[in-house]
């Protein structure tokens, strides 16, 4: 049985087939919400986000071309309602409480979330580990713009230097020195070297 | 520093495996003479992996739900913004003809202005102006309000379909009779039962109840080290795992993730390539690897791709419990039956307790199969396949561990165990002495019978002509396995590396190393082994040979010592 891949579902959808859109929520659901909550790290803002894209999806029923990868039509979207979120705002988002993360209830054990369940450690060990990882999370949404999208884009959607490239019409070596530019960044903070 | 200065950005790009050809060799070169650009690179890896731990969402039931109802609300804005223009269109005909003595055109006009109110009437909720977005998202607060009384695992969710009617029966929860509830919603306190103890609970308290309960049940809480991370980095680095093992098996899994087929399956190649019965064997065996880290249904950023192969799974199963149809070949069967077996056995213990029923009646056929009362253990006995036989040992020692009650299943393990031992007993280099008794490890005696299958007269006589064999008595000769790529065959790396891993066999350290960078080198950009080799009995195409890979990489962690110690 052939994949089924997003331009086939999408070519589908475009010729009167329901169910291929739900196919197409239910297939790239997971990794929108994931890259909207890596570069905003707050849930509902991540859900909004992930809503509008498939509507919008929804909307591109008839003007939609297979000419590239459908994951490129879709992260090429994400992007641009990350651009228009990023404006509105103009600041950074909002601090990460480092008590609890980010999750409906509260509760770092929430359903769906993937968590380190460390309680091996000793209390004090336990709140390093917690630490370490949502200072990560929070200096991932201390990036620039430009840098947090391309290491969004390779941390959630998986992408190659070169698929990022295509998404986001730059070159390779631009791509490069900006993943580079944000791993010494984020090396920098981690070690707490210089203001974040 | 001048010329380190110059590598920066290569050293992030080669730790993401993105730099090739002459540059890496440069680089390498550099990094082989420069230790402060190998700490960087090292740093560089270990901030990354460290993003693989990052909270993450999983898509609820809910969202979707949302998602689908702004489309229907857009479609049926669409549809009234079509009426409100034709009502404008005829409001205005009726202007512009009523002074010109055309009453039969006012009257229609007027006629239908009323058919369009009325059914803007039908559609009151959308007769004030409204920002659709706004209405969605008040509507969708009030789902959010209600799915807070959602329970931790509604049948919604723990199905990953919410649109399949067809499998309405294979959703997890559906089953009328549980046999046990194995753990509890809430961590009990020390004196619990085995059953009840929480995944979070200190090794000691298991290993306290190693004395007191069946060990059998407690040796599902070998697989800890894939849900608490740092007992699993502890074992990994401690057995000679590393962060490059580790960015591999991030790779090989995200490959299997983006080559999976809508309906859950993974596409068998080579010889295999079209046949939707082979692909059941196939998939489990790429689920092995998800669960390998640990990832359900319902956990980590790749519970999509796990719950939808669990739903192919589920719905390959006929009523008696084969998986797949039943072939003329009995050891195709008798693979399917097992890895889909061994899969759903492991995802049973990490999701605490998921498709219980399902499970039990897959073990049952599986037993039936399998197990001869007669003849013994074996596909075809008394002359067996070790290969089939090895995968259904494990598969049965691994239902064993999940603690389910199906008659026979402890004396079927065992006696499969006792079979494929028997198969390698030939060969004195095995150092591991066969052990069936409930003490033994689970899968000591499980990997030998791949041993055995390299040393069957009939099974290797084409391969004897080409290459020298390994000499029985000689252990080193062992290591003759990995010169050749004939003789890398997946699924024999996986076994012997698991019982030479888990026996803290000599021999071991240097297989290991040699295996480690054979797999590493091997390994393509984006995360695929493609198949290579020429095994004309096994050839399950690139997922086989990928999963199985990965399965080899995490051998590590697969399983632990209880008395082993995480801290």
């Amino acid at each position: 049985m052939k994949p089924k891949n997003g331009a086939d579902l999408m070519l589908r959808f475009a010729q009167g087939d329901e169910s291929a859109f739900e196919s197409l929520v239910a297939r790239y659901e997971q990794e929108i919400l994931n890259f909207f909550y890596r570069l905003t790290m707050e849930r509902h803002t991540a859900e909004d986000m992930a809503q509008d894209l498939f509507l919008r999806v929804y909307q591109a029923k008839k003007t939609y071309q297979a000419q590239t990868r459908f994951r490129y039509f879709l992260y090429r979207i994400a992007r641009n309602l990350w651009i228009d979120l990023y404006r509105k705002k103009k600041s950074a988002p909002s601090l990460i409480a480092l008590g609890r993360p980010d999750t409906p209830q509260g509760n770092s054990d929430a359903p769906g979330e993937f968590t380190d369940r460390d309680s091996q450690t000793s209390p004090p060990e336990q709140a390093i580990l917690h630490e370490n990882k949502r200072r990560l999370a929070y200096y991932l949404t201390r990036l620039p713009e430009k840098q947090r999208e391309v290491i969004a884009l390779s941390m959630e959607g998986g992408m190659r230097y070169a698929e990022i490239s295509e998404i986001l019409a730059i070159p390779v070596g631009t791509i490069k020195s900006r993943m580079h530019a944000a791993v010494t960044m984020l090396k920098k903070w981690m070690k707490g070297e210089g203001e974040a | 520093m001048k010329e380190c200065r110059k590598w920066s950005a290569d050293l992030t790009a080669l730790a993401q495996n993105e730099l090739a050809g002459d540059a890496r060799q440069r680089l390498e070169e550099h990094l082989a003479r420069c230790a402060s650009c190998s700490d960087q690179l090292r740093e560089t890896q270990e901030l990354l992996s460290r993003s693989e731990y990052l909270p993450r969402l999983a898509a609820t039931t809910a969202f979707r739900e949302r998602v689908l109802h702004s489309v229907q609300v857009e479609k049926e804005l669409k549809a009234l913004s079509v009426l409100e223009r034709g009502r404008l269109f005829l409001g205005y005909l009726a202007f512009r003809f009523k002074g010109s003595g055309r009453t039969r055109t006012l009257v229609y006009a007027t006629a239908a202005q009323l058919a369009v109110l009325a059914a803007l009437l039908w559609f009151s909720d959308f007769f004030e102006e409204k920002d659709p977005l706004t209405e969605i998202r008040s509507f969708t607060q009030d789902l959010a309000d209600q799915s807070s009384n959602f329970s931790d695992r509604s049948d919604d969710r723990s199905s990953g379909r919410f649109l399949d009617q067809e499998n309405e029966s294979n959703r997890s929860g559906d089953y009328p009779h549980r046999i046990i509830e194995p753990f509890a919603a809430v961590p009990a306190p020390p004196t619990a039962s085995i059953f009840e103890m929480s995944w979070e609970a200190p090794v000691e308290d298991l290993q306290r109840k190693i004395e007191q309960e069946n060990r059998y049940e407690l040796s599902r809480y070998r697989m800890y080290a894939r849900l608490n991370i740092r007992c699993k980095n502890h074992v990994r680095f401690g057995r000679g795992g590393d962060d490059r093992t580790d960015y591999a098996v991030g790779r090989g899994l995200r490959w299997l993730h983006t080559n999976q087929c809508e309906d859950g399956s993974w596409e068998p190649g080579g010889i295999n390539q079209g046949d939707p019965n082979a692909s059941v064997g196939v998939t489990a065996l790429a689920l092995a690897a998800f669960l390998s880290e640990g990832y359900t249904r319902h956990r980590g950023q790749f519970a999509a791709s796990v719950g939808d192969g669990l739903h192919f799974l589920l719905a390959s199963q006929d009523p008696q419990g084969n998986f797949g149809r039943i072939e003329d070949e009995p050891s195709i069967s008798l693979f399917n039956q097992s890895t889909a077996v061994l899969a759903l056995a492991e995802h049973f213990i990490l999701s605490r307790g998921e498709d219980q029923e399902a499970l039990a009646l897959g073990v049952t056929r599986l037993i039936d199969v399998a197990f001869h009362k007669t003849d013994g253990f074996g596909v075809r006995p008394p002359e067996p396949d070790a290969y089939s036989d090895t995968w259904a040992a494990m598969a049965l020692r691994t239902a064993v561990m999940t603690g389910i009650e199906v008659p026979g299943l402890l004396q079927a393990a065992t006696s499969a165990e006792d079979q494929v031992a028997i198969l390698a007993e030939k060969e004195p280099w095995r150092t591991v002495p066969r052990n069936a008794s409930v003490s033994t490890p689970p899968l000591y005696s499980a990997s030998e019978g791949a041993l055995g299958a390299l040393f069957q007269e009939d099974r290797t006589l084409r391969l004897k002509d080409e290459i020298s064999f390994p000499d029985r008595n000689d252990p080193q000769s062992l290591f003759t396995l990995l010169d050749a790529p004939d003789f890398r065959e997946p699924s024999f790396l996986f076994f012997i590396g698991t019982e030479l891993c888990e026996d803290r066999d000599p021999l071991w350290g240097e297989w290991n190393q040699r295996v480690k960078e054979i797999l590493l080198d091997s390994q393509q950009a984006d995360g695929l082994w493609q198949a290579e080799g020429n095994w004309p009995w096994i050839d399950g195409g690139d997922v086989y040979t990928t999963a199985l890979h990965l399965l080899t990489l995490q051998v590590y962690y697969r399983y632990i010592k209880l008395e082993e110690n995480c801290r």
